[in-house]
C-alpha cells in the first residue's frame, strides 16, 4: 500500500498550492488536491515551499577532522536547513587527491544519508593543496568528484592555475577558485578600508580578490567557475564579462 | 581630593580616548595635575588607594608604560601586581579569556592590559567586573599615551588647544600612540597634520580629521608641535620601505625642519627613540624637547586614571 502526504496551502512561486507526495515522491503540485483515505495532512498555510537547495561550498571534514564535523554531522545539518545537495571542499586529512578518498567519502554518506542529501566531493586541483602538481583529474572525476578546487590555498601561480583549468576541462570538471592572491592575503583579519585603519587592523585590499578573478577570467576555454567567497563588487565586471556561461559566483 | 567628590567618574574601563567627552579629558587631566604636585614632594606616596589591588597584564613587552603604571601604583600605596607574557599561562596556551578569569578570581580593583590584539582590552572589559585600563592594544589605541602626551603640552598651550598645530611625523599606519592622540587632540581643539611615506599611511586616512601630508618640509610649515613615532625596524624587512638610511633622509626630523615650524615649537616621541632614524639626536635633547616632560606625565596622568577607575564604586573619594 502506498503513502501519501498532502501538503496544504503552501506558498509556491506566489501562488497557493496543494503538493500530493506519494510513496517519497512529488506526483503534483496545483490548487486544491483531494485527499484519499489514510493520506497525512500538513497545513502549510503561511510557509513558503522551495525545491531544494544546493550548496556548492561546505566543508564536510571527514577523513582527518572529525572533531570538527563529519559527513554524518554536515549532511544531517544540510538536511535539516533545506539543502539536498552538498559540494564538500577537499582540505581534510589526507586531502582528497586520490580517488580512494573519493570514494571513502561517498561510501560514507551513502551508508548514513542513503536518501540524501547527496554527497559530491570537490577535489584537490594540485596534489595535497600545494599549488605545484596537478591532481589526477581523470581518476577523481571517475571516482565521482563534480568539482577540483584548492579553495582556501589557491592556486596563486598564473602558469599552474592556467594547466588546472585547461586539465580539468578534459574531463569536464568545474573549477572553483578561491580569489584571492595570496601576497596581498598575508596576515590579513577583514577588508581593507575606513575601519581597518580606524580600529588598527590589518585589511586585505580588494584588489587582492578582483586581480585573481580577473587572471582566472583572461584564460580562454575555462569550462565554468564559480569564484568562491566573493565580496567585492570590484570583481563584478570581470565576471559580467567572461558571460553567463563561463563564470559564476558562489 | 575636594575636587573630585562633585564628579562621579562615569566609566568602569577606559578602552580608549573616543569614549571620554571633553569634560571628562579635562576632569582626568586636573586630577592628574594633583597627583603632579604629589610627585614633587620628598615623600612621594599618598595612602589614597591603600587596600586597592592593580595588576600589570603585559602580554607585549613593555619597559617604560608598565614601571609608569607600577610607580603610580604605588606612590598612591595600591598593591601591584605584575603577570607578563613570558611569566603567564598565555605561554602555556591558555586563552586570554580563562587568563582574565583567573584575575578576576584574585578580585582585583584595576587590570592594566597591554596585548598585540587589537581589542583585547575590549574583550576583557566586555567579561570582567573590575576596571580595565587598556595600556595598548595592537595598533588601536593607546590612550594613556594620548592623556599623557596632551598633560605634556597643556603645561605649555594651557586647557585649550585651539589655534595649535600639532604633527604626527612617521608610521601611522602601525601606531595606536597616533590613533589615541588624533582622537584626543581634536576633542581638545587643536588641528592635527600626519606625515609618512604613503605605506605607513592606513586605510581611509583621508577621512580622519587630520590634514595628510608625505612630504615633512610641507608638512612642518608653521606647527606648534612635532610627534615624531618609532619606526619599528621590522617594517623595513616586511617591504613598507626600502632602506633605513632612505628613510632617516626623507623623515626624520632635524633642525632644517624645526625652523620651519613655529617659534619654540615643541618636540615630543613615545619613545623608546631611535635616534637618527626618526628624530635627530640633537633635537631629543633639545629645549623644546618633551620627551623627558612626558614620562613624567605619564605617572601623573596614570595615578589619575588609577585613582578614578579604582574608586569609582566607593562613592566619593577619602
Amino acid at each position: 500500500m502506498s503513502s501519501i502526504l498532502i501538503i496544504q496551502n503552501a506558498q509556491y512561486l506566489g501562488e497557493t498550492v496543494d503538493i500530493v507526495v506519494r510513496d517519497g515522491k512529488i506526483e503534483s503540485v496545483g490548487p486544491k488536491a483531494d485527499i484519499p483515505d489514510g493520506a497525512e495532512v500538513f497545513d502549510a498555510a503561511g510557509l513558503k515551499v522551495f525545491p531544494s537547495f544546493i550548496d556548492c561550498h561546505v566543508h564536510l571534514r571527514e577523513p582527518g577532522f572529525e572533531y570538527k564535523e563529519d559527513i554524518n554531522s554536515g549532511l544531517r545539518c544540510a538536511a535539516h536547513g533545506g539543502f539536498g545537495a552538498v559540494m564538500a571542499m577537499a582540505n581534510t586529512r589526507p586531502v582528497n587527491d586520490t580517488a580512494s578518498i573519493t570514494r571513502t567519502m561517498l561510501a560514507k554518506a551513502k551508508a548514513t544519508w542513503p536518501h540524501g542529501p547527496r554527497l559530491y566531493p570537490v577535489g584537490a586541483a594540485t596534489v595535497g593543496l600545494d599549488g605545484k602538481e596537478l591532481a589526477p583529474m581523470a581518476e577523481l572525476a571517475a571516482a565521482g568528484c563534480a568539482a577540483i578546487s584548492n579553495d582556501g590555498k589557491p592556486v596563486g601561480g598564473a602558469e599552474m592555475f592556467r594547466r588546472c583549468m585547461e586539465y580539468a576541462h578534459t574531463y569536464g570538471l568545474i573549477v572553483i577558485d578561491h580569489c584571492e592572491d595570496p601576497t596581498l592575503a598575508k596576515d590579513t583579519h577583514m577588508n581593507e578600508g575606513a575601519t581597518s585603519g580606524r580600529i588598527g587592523v590589518k585589511g586585505q585590499s580588494v584588489v587582492a580578490e578582483s586581480m585573481q578573478a580577473a587572471r582566472d577570467i583572461c584564460f580562454p576555454n575555462i569550462s565554468a567557475f564559480p569564484c568562491t567567497l566573493r565580496t567585492s563588487a570590484a570583481s563584478s565586471p570581470w565576471s559580467l564579462s567572461a558571460g553567463p556561461k563561463n563564470a559564476g559566483c558562489a | 581630593m575636594q575636587e573630585n567628590q562633585r564628579f562621579t567618574w562615569p566609566h568602569k574601563d577606559l578602552l580608549d580616548v573616543s569614549q571620554l567627552t571633553v569634560e571628562e579629558a579635562n576632569h582626568l587631566l586636573d586630577t592628574a595635575e594633583q597627583f603632579h604636585e604629589i610627585n614633587q614632594r620628598p615623600v612621594k606616596k599618598v595612602p589614597t588607594l591603600k587596600g586597592k589591588s592593580v595588576v600589570l597584564f603585559f602580554a607585549e613587552a613593555s619597559t617604560r608604560t608598565k614601571t609608569s603604571f607600577d610607580v603610580a601604583g604605588k606612590r598612591l600605596s595600591a598593591d601591584t601586581f605584575a603577570l607578563t607574557k613570558s611569566g603567564s599561562s598565555l605561554t602555556k596556551g591558555e586563552s586570554l579569556k580563562d587568563t582574565a578569569l583567573t584575575l578576576q578570581a584574585m578580585n582585583p580593583d584595576v587590570i592594566v592590559i597591554r596585548h598585540w590584539s587589537s581589542g583585547a582590552a575590549q574583550y576583557l572589559a566586555e567579561r570582567l567586573d573590575c576596571a580595565i585600563v587598556n595600556a595598548g592594544d595592537g595598533w588601536h589605541a593607546h590612550p594613556t599615551q594620548a592623556l599623557l602626551d596632551a598633560f605634556s603640552l597643556r603645561q605649555h598651550w594651557g586647557r585649550d588647544f585651539s589655534g595649535k598645530t600639532l604633527l604626527i611625523l612617521g608610521d601611522i599606519l602601525h601606531s595606536r600612540v597616533a590613533r589615541s592622540n588624533v582622537i584626543l587632540l581634536n576633542k581638545l581643539g587643536a588641528k592635527v597634520r600626519v606625515c609618512a611615506p604613503r605605506t605607513l599611511l592606513p586605510a581611509g586616512v583621508n577621512d580622519w580629521p587630520v590634514t595628510v601630508y608625505t612630504n615633512l618640509n610641507e608638512a612642518v610649515q608653521g606647527v606648534d608641535a612635532v610627534m615624531c613615532l618609532r619606526l619599528q625596524l621590522e617594517r623595513q624587512q616586511a617591504g613598507l620601505l626600502p632602506d633605513l638610511s632612505e628613510y632617516a633622509t626623507t623623515y626624520c626630523l632635524t633642525a632644517r625642519h624645526l625652523a620651519m615650524a613655529a617659534p619654540g615649537a615643541l618636540v615630543m616621541h613615545p619613545g623608546p627613540m631611535n635616534r637618527g632614524l626618526e628624530i635627530a639626536s640633537d633635537i631629543a635633547d633639545c629645549a623644546e624637547s618633551l620627551v623627558l616632560t612626558q614620562v613624567a606625565s605619564g605617572v601623573a596622568v596614570r595615578m589619575a586614571i588609577l585613582f578614578l577607575h579604582a574608586t569609582r564604586k566607593d562613592g566619593g573619594s577619602k
